[in-house]
This record gives C-alpha cells, sequence and structure tokens, in this order.
C-alpha cells in the first residue's frame, strides 16, 4: 500500500487518504449549496467530510492541514445549506400569503400532480 | 484508567485502514437483522392468543439470533484492537464455533430484553383490534405506547450498560460457562458503569449528524463507536490483571 516516498509508513499513507477524502467531500459540500444538483447533497458530503476528517486523526493530537480544511468547510457547508433550506421554507409560506404567487404556485403544481395547492394542504392536513 | 478521549483516540488508530471491513461487517449485520425482523413482522394477526404466543416467540428467536451476529461484530473489532487480520467471515463465527454456549448466553439476554418489552407488549394487548372512532380516540393508546416504550428502552440501555463486556469476555475466554460470564461482565463493570456512559454519550452528536445524511453516516459512527467500546474492554482488563497485553488469565481471577 505504502508506495509514495513521501510517506514514511503505511499509518501515514492511510492518514493522508482520509484527510485528502475529507476536503475533497467538503468541497463538494460547499459547491452543491449553490448549484443544486442532488437533494440534500450538501448535507451527505458535510457530514462525510466531518467524518473522515475525525477518524483521519487516529491517535495524534492535531488534524492534519487538509483534514482542518475538510472539518471546517464540511460545517460551514451544512450550516450555509441550512440557512438556505429555512430562508426557502419562509419564502415559500409566505409567498403563498399573496393571491398571485399562490395562484402562479397553484397552477404549477396542477400541472405536474394533477392537484392545487389547496387540495394539496388539505392532503396533508395543514 | 484511560480518559474517555485517549479510549477513542485508540479507536480511531484501530479503525485507520480498516474502515472497509469494519463499515462493511455493520452494514451486512444491519441487513440479516432487518431481513429477519421483516420475516416476522406479526401486524396481520387477528388473534390475541396468535399474537402472544407467536410474537413472543418470534421476538426471542429474532433477539437470540441478532446476539449471535453481534458477538461477530465484536469479534472483529477486537481482533482489529490487537492488530490481529480479520473477515467478514467472523461475523458468523458463533454459527461456526462454539455454538451452544453462545445461543445460551444470548437467549438469557434475549429474556432480558423481552421482559423490558413488556410494557410495550400489555399496551398492545389492551388495545387488540381496538376500533378508533377517531384520531382523538388513538390519544389515549399513542401516550401509552410511548411511556411503555420510553421505560422499556432506558431499561434496556441499563441492561446493556451492566453487561456492556459480556460479549468479549465470551470471546475472550471460550471455555467459560455462560453465567460465569455474565457474573464476571457485572464484576467488571463495577465501577465503570458512569464512564461507560459517558464514552456511550460522547457519540451522540455524531449520530445525529448522521441523522441528516439519512442515516447512511451512521453506519461510520457505529464502527467508530464499537472501537470505542472495545478499547474500553481492554483497559477495564488491563486495569484488572495489570500489564498483560491480552487476558491469559481464566476469567474466575479477574
Amino acid at each position: 500500500m505504502n508506495t509514495d516516498p513521501q510517506y514514511r509508513t503505511g499509518r501515514e499513507y492511510r492518514q493522508a487518504q482520509l484527510s485528502r477524502t475529507a476536503f475533497l467531500f467538503s468541497v463538494i459540500a460547499l459547491f452543491s449549496c449553490f448549484i443544486s444538483i442532488i437533494p440534500l447533497l450538501p448535507y451527505f458530503a458535510g457530514v462525510g467530510a466531518i467524518l473522515a476528517a475525525i477518524l483521519s486523526r487516529g491517535r495524534d493530537r492535531q488534524y492534519s492541514r487538509q483534514a482542518r480544511l475538510g472539518l471546517i468547510l464540511g460545517s460551514v457547508a451544512i450550516t450555509v445549506y441550512t440557512a438556505i433550506m429555512v430562508v426557502a421554507f419562509f419564502t415559500f409560506f409566505n409567498g403563498i400569503k399573496d393571491p398571485a404567487t399562490r395562484q402562479q404556485i397553484s397552477d404549477i403544481l396542477y400541472q405536474q400532480t394533477g392537484m392545487t395547492l389547496d387540495d394539496l394542504m388539505r392532503y396533508y392536513g395543514f | 484508567m484511560k480518559s474517555n478521549k485517549t479510549l477513542r483516540a485508540e479507536a480511531r488508530e484501530a479503525l485507520l485502514g480498516n474502515l472497509r471491513l469494519t463499515v462493511g461487517a455493520i452494514l451486512v449485520y444491519s441487513l440479516v437483522v432487518y431481513a429477519l425482523q421483516f420475516l416476522t413482522n406479526i401486524s396481520g394477526l387477528n388473534s390475541l392468543a396468535a399474537f402472544l404466543l407467536i410474537g413472543l416467540t418470534l421476538l426471542y428467536l429474532t433477539a437470540i439470533l441478532q446476539g449471535l451476529l453481534e458477538i461477530g461484530l465484536s469479534s472483529i473489532f477486537l481482533d482489529l484492537s490487537f492488530g490481529q487480520p480479520s473477515g467478514i467471515r467472523s461475523l458468523f463465527r458463533c454459527f461456526r464455533e462454539n455454538t451452544n454456549p453462545a445461543v445460551i448466553l444470548k437467549a438469557i439476554m434475549a429474556l432480558l430484553y423481552v421482559l423490558c418489552s413488556l410494557p410495550a407488549i400489555a399496551v398492545e394487548v389492551r388495545y387488540f383490534n381496538t376500533d378508533f372512532p377517531s384520531y382523538k380516540a388513538m390519544i389515549p393508546y399513542y401516550a401509552a405506547g410511548a411511556v411503555t416504550f420510553l421505560i422499556g428502552q432506558a431499561a434496556r440501555i441499563l441492561i446493556n450498560i451492566i453487561y456492556a463486556p459480556v460479549n468479549y469476555l465470551f470471546l475472550d475466554f471460550p471455555g467459560t460457562e455462560p453465567l460465569k460470564v455474565l457474573q464476571s461482565a457485572r464484576k467488571l463493570m463495577r465501577g465503570h458503569k458512569g464512564r461507560y456512559f459517558l464514552l456511550k454519550l460522547s457519540f451522540l452528536p455524531l449520530h445525529a449528524l448522521g441523522l441528516l445524511t439519512l442515516g447512511i453516516a451512521n453506519f461510520w459512527v457505529i464502527a467508530y463507536e464499537m472501537a470505542a467500546e472495545t478499547e474500553f474492554y481492554r483497559e477495564l482488563i488491563r486495569i484488572r490483571t495489570t500489564g498483560k497485553s491480552r487476558p491469559g488469565c481464566p476469567v474466575e481471577e479477574a
């Protein structure tokens, strides 16, 4: 496994692998907050980054540079995505108070699901 | 005794390079347990007697099988902690070797778990086949169910704490009688239950994070948690035997 001369031991190689994974996941998490391809991807990648960073430490007292970056960026991505979800939630529920916006949303939902917004909200007990 | 922080560090060290095996084993364990619970689902039964007889029997048998797999899972982590090779096959080792004592041990533990479930079962019996006229009428059923479930879970957690090292003791001292293993587990945990509880609590934030991933990341968290439990057991044995790297003395002297 230890084929790269920069690593003195197999242990260092394994740690470096996990640190790199943490950093990579954190970058994916941060980008996917703003480029929404797969729902909840920032959570998956962000939590993956945090876990990989924690596990890469082994017995060491300090995180490696990449692991620390992965930990910080992963946490930032989770926080940012949560903030975006909360704002979207409140925007939606405030938006549907405006009659014109409500009618627009209702028309789109009817085209996609065959149910108006009022039908859907009644169905889910709101 | 080593601090929980040190035990977690040792756990991370043991997991380096072994994540694939440990997470894979936990995944296989979860799939088998899920399949067992799915196959033994008795929610369609209309007769109370059948519900009690078949339901309790299936619950008991499932708990025993689950326990046997848990011993296998513990053996993987114990081997990795001592730097020994292991594989997914070890998950099913109780079905190949030492089966009878393992079954007896897990039968006793399963009985304790079923007893913990009795309050919730009593609620099910009380409201069995009841037709609820409205959602409001279901409130007492849900309330009673929630309270009894919580009581049962609290009792189960207490049993898990008291008998935490039972799987590891069974693996390390294979010739010992099951009742003796249980007794030794209780003795070993004397004075250390609080610390063990705090160790388990320290993983709650990671489990909460794992919920954001719909439980998928929890496989890695469980691997970390089980590795930490293994280090906790090693530390308990080290305190008892003072300095020996792998326990060599019989469990009667522990």
